[in-house]
């Protein structure tokens, strides 16, 4: 199987998910900060989830990686591509506690680096929901713009769904 | 029989490969889960919620060590369907499970032929002396499979609360 490769930032390492860290994702998709993933979701249904970030790598040659901060386990960051999306995603999430730190922005900025590095894709999206603040900021400080003509997901519409689209650097 | 790596393990049998879940199995997999033929996995599903369905069968080796083998062809390395060992968070233990993508792929004993050997693989790599197999009382085809393969009507074990009506088979590790 095709894993995550382990990237290296100032003060974070990007690496593969393993078994170990199921109780930290579980509790992070738990939390009622989830919400615009979805959430909070259920042990049963992280799970689910945990095992479908892993399985990105082997399916799409891209996919999740566990940021760990230096005292463990601060979030995740993914590129992901299933089959309803019309491209491929840029998508974060970090514990409460991990918050405030520009840690996301770190791990966003070398996952992102690491796809245009690593593909021959110009772009990348980034589905927000459009009361999701944090994250229209995180994503505006990436430098990603709001497509107004960006495809959403099947199933998806502009009421719950602002598409962000990064450029490659040219 | 076993290939070298324990976390990317083949099984070869006279007629099939079987190997861990990847791309090359998706377009077959998508062609399952939306077809009436994922009736017993909850199916028909949409493509998006059928990708999900497989990326959670794909990404469960790396966490449990075991799961679903894609079953291919060893002449002309198509994916026929998945046999092996689904384990859910909500689940007590493993589930021995099996499906063929499509019609025409019954009635040439694929799926036996597969899950044979996955049991083998499982009975001789872990430890384990049996694996349950929860079956719809309506899925006839499955429920003879089971017993073909050995297994036998287990009435003390229930399925678990995801998979009502089912009926519980156990496989037992050869004496």
């Amino acid at each position: 199987m095709t894993t995550a490769p382990t990237l290296t930032t100032a003060r974070l390492t990007l690496r593969a998910a393993t078994a170990a860290d199921f109780d930290a994702y579980a509790a992070m998709l738990g939390d009622a900060r989830s919400q615009y993933m979805g959430g909070p979701f259920s042990r049963t249904a992280a799970w689910d989830m945990f095992c479908n970030t892993i399985a990105q790598w082997s399916l799409s040659g891209f996919g999740g990686w566990i940021i760990d901060g230096a005292t463990g386990f601060v979030g995740e960051v993914a590129i992901w591509h299933p089959s309803h999306f019309p491209e491929p995603e840029l998508g974060w999430t970090l514990t409460a506690q991990a918050e405030g730190h520009g840690y996301a922005f770190e791990a966003a900025t070398a996952a992102r680096a690491w796809y245009w590095a690593n593909t021959d894709a110009q772009t990348l999206v980034s589905y927000i929901d459009p009361a999701n603040a944090r994250s229209i900021a995180l994503a505006t400080k990436l430098g990603a713009q709001p497509d107004p003509n960006g495809p959403w997901a099947t199933g998806e519409s502009a009421a719950d769904t602002t598409v962000f689209r990064h450029r490659r650097p040219v | 029989m076993t290939g070298a790596n324990p976390h990317n393990p083949t099984l070869e049998t006279e007629r099939l490969l079987l190997r861990t879940p990847d791309a090359r199995d998706l377009t077959e997999m998508l062609r399952f889960f939306t077809s009436q033929r994922a009736q017993f996995y909850g199916g028909p599903l949409s493509t998006g919620e059928g990708w999900n369905r497989f990326a959670v069968y794909a990404g469960q080796w790396a966490l449990r060590g075991y799961g679903f083998f894609a079953i291919t062809a060893r002449d002309t390395g198509e994916t026929l369907g998945l046999a092996g060992p689904h384990h859910p968070y909500d689940f007590d233990a493993p589930e021995m499970s099996w499906l063929l993508t499509e019609d025409r792929r019954e009635g040439h004993g694929y799926a036996f032929e597969a899950c044979q050997a996955v049991l083998r693989h499982l009975f001789a790599t872990q430890p384990w002396t049996s694996v349950v197999s929860f079956i719809d009382p309506a899925n006839a085809a499955s429920r003879a499979l089971a017993l073909k393969l050995g297994a036998e009507r287990d009435t003390g074990t229930p399925a678990p609360a995801a998979l009502p009506g089912c009926d519980t088979f156990r496989h037992r590790r050869a004496a």
